[in-house]
């Protein structure tokens, strides 16, 4: 039987990295696999802010949950690497967590890490962490909907087109009328920029607050998109702008002076948790950022 | 007085995962008793393993049974598990292709015609019982409605089995087995059509030289024909079965064609010998075939059903396992599809149907259930920019002088804003 | 250090085209050669020292690991092994010296499975800083799929940043390069870094460089880099810009 045949060859018989799972290759991908998100991950660098498409294998978490992010860090790392990964901005998250393990036990030689000064490799949904990043990490987004013209254009063929020909018209068209319609400009978390002054990209649903951490940084970006099967770059030390008007300008979120109720900070991204008594307090969404920061204040 | 954020996340995870182990096989345990849960799934849920085998895009009945027992019977878990599975397996080489003329066929019908050379051989099917619940499987576990397959088939089960779902070890050139019975000669309806001028005679050469490979490159719409057969293959059966419906109502291209063949049978798989170069059958898989007549492709026909035309297009459906619905359903769209590649030519707006990304970005199961579900994931800091987007909007335009970039607007060059780096 | 070649996933695949294209059986009919590149752990070492130089073009970079016993350039041997796969193409413009085909082009196809391709339409290609013409005639992708842009493999004889040294001074500026970046490569034509500009203005098509010396530097020219011949100041002119 043809399933008898293949089961008894060694997935990945490369008995120098030893103690993996059994029969599953160095950090879960095969090699084709791997070579083919890092021939595509090259490509993506070349042309910054352009989706390249690619094969995306399926992997086992659902798509949707992170396969793309997963693909681009599992091409990506080796013995000596240590990973964080996050998920709005909590290593505590129960899908970070589960990222972490299928890296932990596929990927022998890699340490985890929930220090972000720690890591080389920075896995996130839809957040930059709050520490200032170097030019030896690597930011690894998340990715559910990589297309930033979706919201004008359902057709990839016409996307595709529009990118191709720098027709941006009618997403501009999309933010003038959200000024005329509401007085400003509505778009919040994903909000579209421009690329190396040629193409729009969206940045993941990270809030407005993080975009500008992406204009002219100091580390590497990469953006892996599974479902839709795209993976796009901002290499660092790149124009990264968002869109708007001179008379509008882009402007980040505003907490009203509000203060993370456990390290007191006024200076990062803050979300509210809702109390049993029917108040709410705002605290970091980083939260190893504000454990930190706790410790400094000697809170902890 | 502070706020302590819930930690635990990894403890939760382990916990999740330990209750689902638990209850399944504690269950399943408790309800069979001594016998395997996988036999079980094998000969009661066959049609459960065949529709997760084809949307799990892999033939291996055994994996399929442990998929669906370790989901709980929760179908697009299962054709996760065995999708997921399948993207670890080596890829070692393409198969010679094949035709469905090659099907060791048991069961096959026609709806174009009455009698068909090899006469319509029902084989197993619901397709004509009553649907009422067999209230005797409460008493006695189902043991009076074992016999019923035998009875519908006109030809000899092989191996004794009526409903064997494991592929044939060795699988003969010739027609006959080792009891000396012989299989009448089942040609192919469209062979038929093809002989009296009916319809159009296959190409001399494949229009694609080499088909796409969907599971190593994605699709750059729009794709060719391969590409989309391929991707039906493997698509969600209610899915498909949805978009195909809403062409048959009228969503589409409207006059639905005839089935001209259902065949449901095992496949030989062959392969180049490496070192002779010689064509060897390796083993075999169960498949159905489904070959519709339909309105010629270059216009649309609003005929009353069944008016026969001069000739006819061909739409294909080929699905691994018994899942009949699916195949006919993939033809209904391949029908659709080709119409809608006319169709796009004027420019013109098409039906869901007829739309190729309409139809193959969403008929995928893994992508679509993995996508909607993911919905659960959280989503506090998306939905907490929302919020503080919506509000305060005069703090915003005071703030933006002070904290923001510079805006830009698409003549004038970008200006180095003030990073945090 | 020898490291023992296992067959990896990449050569089944080579083995098992069973008659489908015409490949060479792969690391299948090598399952015991002893040779010092690990297809898992060198790929991605190498993989990682790659991507940090396209994101900071014109930066130098120190490959890891050689492959030693490689033709021509161990290094330049190394890169193609991490690149390629049989789903990939290459095409190798260097004078072949036996009329078959150049030697190196032989043992990357042998032990990744890539099949060859003429210069117009291959994925990767290994061309000369002399050979203008060939970088021309690379594919550069299209508007809508410029991913689809060939990318030029370039053997150097040096590479280095500061200093003097053999070769051209060459700035660059774009995405990833500090104001003001300039780079020394020897073995490269003023013309062809003029070709070059003209193969990379219909920017987002265009094709993508990475040189390789001999002591395994690296430097990556994305075509999103703009690139130009800096005039030295040893005949007591003031440095200008050539494209």
């Amino acid at each position: 039987m043809n399933e008898a045949v293949v089961s008894e060859i060694p997935h990945d018989a490369s008995r120098t990295q030893s103690g993996t799972h059994s029969g599953y290759s160095y950090a879960f991908l095969d090699e084709l696999t791997k070579k083919s998100v890092r021939r595509a991950i090259l490509k993506a660098v070349a042309v910054p802010g352009y989706q390249v498409p690619f094969g995306s294998t399926e992997l086992p978490i659902a798509r949707g949950w992170g396969t793309g992010g997963l693909q681009v860090t599992l091409s990506l790392i080796g013995p000596g690497d240590v990973l964080k990964v996050i998920d709005q901005g909590s290593d505590d998250s129960v899908n970070a967590v589960n990222i972490r393990q299928l890296v932990e036990l596929t990927a022998p030689g890699v340490d985890t890490t929930a220090a972000t000064e720690e890591a080389t490799i920075i896995q996130t949904r839809h957040r930059i962490p709050e520490a200032p990043l170097h030019a030896d990490q690597i930011m690894v987004f998340q990715v559910p909907l990589p297309e930033p013209l979706r919201v004008v254009e359902r057709r990839e063929s016409e996307t595709r087109r529009m990118h191709a020909e720098a027709d941006y018209g009618r997403i501009w068209v999309a933010l003038y009328e959200d000024v005329v319609q509401h007085g400003r400009i509505t778009r919040s978390a994903g909000y579209p920029v421009v690329v190396n002054g040629r193409h729009v990209m969206t940045p993941s649903p990270i809030p407005k607050w993080d975009v500008p951490r992406l204009h002219q940084a100091p580390f590497l970006s990469l953006f892996g998109a599974g479902r839709e099967k795209r993976i796009y770059a901002v290499p660092p030390l790149t124009d990264v702008v968002p869109l708007a008007f001179d008379d509008y300008p882009f402007a980040i979120e505003d907490f009203d002076g509000a203060h993370c109720a456990r390290c007191g900070s006024d200076d990062t991204f803050l979300v509210e948790v809702p109390q049993p008594d029917g108040s709410s307090v705002m605290s970091c969404s980083d939260e190893s950022w504000c454990e930190a920061r706790r410790t400094e204040r000697g809170q902890s | 007085m502070g706020y302590t954020p819930v930690k635990g996340g990894a403890d939760a995870v382990r916990a999740a995962a330990e209750l689902t182990r638990s209850s399944s096989s504690q269950l399943i345990a408790d309800a069979l008793g001594e016998r395997s849960t996988l036999d079980h799934v094998q000969a009661h849920l066959g049609a459960a393993v065949d529709r997760i085998m084809g949307e799990g895009g892999l033939f291996a009945p055994d994996l399929a049974a442990v998929a669906i027992t370790q989901a709980e019977g929760d179908m697009d878990e299962a054709a996760l598990l065995l999708r997921a599975y399948r993207s670890t397996l080596p890829r070692l080489g393409y198969t010679q292709p094949i035709q469905g003329r090659d099907m060791r066929v048991t069961r096959r019908i026609s709806a174009a015609f009455k009698d068909i050379p090899g006469g319509q051989l029902l084989g197993r099917t619901r397709d004509y019982t009553h649907r009422l619940l067999d209230f005797s499987l409460l008493d006695n576990g189902g043991a009076s409605t074992r016999g019923q397959g035998h009875a519908e088939t006109t030809v000899p089960p092989l191996d004794g089995h009526a409903d064997d779902h494991r592929p044939d070890a060795t699988v003969t050139a010739d027609a006959s087995d080792g009891a000396g019975f012989t299989w009448p000669p089942f040609p192919k309806v469209s062979d038929t059509l093809r002989d009296i001028g009916s319809i159009a005679p296959l190409p001399e050469q494949s229009p694609e030289e080499t088909p796409f490979d969907i599971t190593r490159e994605s699709l750059r719409f729009p794709v060719p024909r391969s590409a989309w057969l391929q991707s039906m293959a493997r698509g969600e059966t209610a899915a498909m079965v949805c978009l195909a419906y809403s062409n048959l109502r009228g969503y589409g291209y409207a006059d639905h064609g005839t089935i001209g063949e259902v065949r449901v049978g095992s496949l030989p798989v062959k392969i180049l010998h490496p070192v002779t170069g010689v064509a060897v059958t390796i083993g075999s898989f169960e498949a159905t075939e489904c070959e519709m007549f339909g309105p010629e492709g270059d216009a649309p026909v609003t005929g009353a059903k069944g008016r026969l035309l001069p000739a006819f297009g061909l739409s294909y459906g080929l699905v691994i396992g018994r899942n009949e619905r699916k195949a006919i359903a993939m033809s209904i769209l391949d029908s659709a599809l080709q119409a809608g590649e006319l169709a796009s030519i004027d420019g013109g707006e098409v039906a869901p149907s007829n739309d190729q990304e309409m139809v193959l970005s969403h008929i995928d199961g893994i992508e679509s259930t993995g996508f909607v579900e993911h919905l659960k994931l959280p989503h506090y800091v998306t939905f907490g920019s929302q919020i503080r987007t919506q509000m305060s909007p005069r703090r915003d335009v005071m703030l933006a002088a002070e904290r923001t970039l510079a805006g830009i607007t698409p003549e004038v060059a970008t200006e180095r804003g003030t990073g945090d780096e | 250090m020898a490291i023992e070649h296992v067959p990896t996933r990449s050569s089944f695949a080579g083995i098992a085209s069973l008659g489908r294209h015409d490949l060479p059986t792969g690391g299948a009919l090598l399952p015991r050669e002893v040779i010092r590149f690990d297809p898992v752990g060198d790929t991605q070492s190498t993989f990682r020292v790659i991507l940090s130089a396209m994101a900071h073009p014109g930066s130098v970079r120190q490959l890891p690991v050689a492959c030693a016993g490689a033709p021509l350039n161990e290094w330049i041997a190394a890169v193609l092994l991490t690149l390629l796969d049989h789903e990939t193409t290459l095409h190798v413009g260097l004078p072949a010296t036996d009329g078959v085909g150049h030697p190196l082009a032989q043992y990357v196809m042998v032990r990744t499975g890539a099949r060859a391709a003429d210069a117009r339409v291959a994925d990767i290609v290994v061309g000369t800083g002399a050979d203008g013409d060939l970088l021309g005639s690379l594919q550069r992708g299209t508007l809508a799929y410029p991913d689809t842009g060939a990318s030029l493999v370039v053997p150097v004889g040096s590479l280095g940043e500061d200093g003097s040294g053999d070769g051209l001074r060459l700035q660059i500026s774009g995405p990833g390069v500090p104001v003001g970046h300039s780079f020394l490569a020897s073995d490269i034509e003023p013309s062809w870094v003029a070709r070059r500009t003209e193969v990379v203005a219909g920017y987002p098509v265009g094709v993508d460089i990475y040189l390789v010396d001999g002591r395994g530097r690296i430097v990556c020219l994305p075509r999103s880099s703009s690139l130009g011949v800096l005039e030295t100041e040893t005949d007591g002119k003031s440095p200008s810009e050539v494209h």
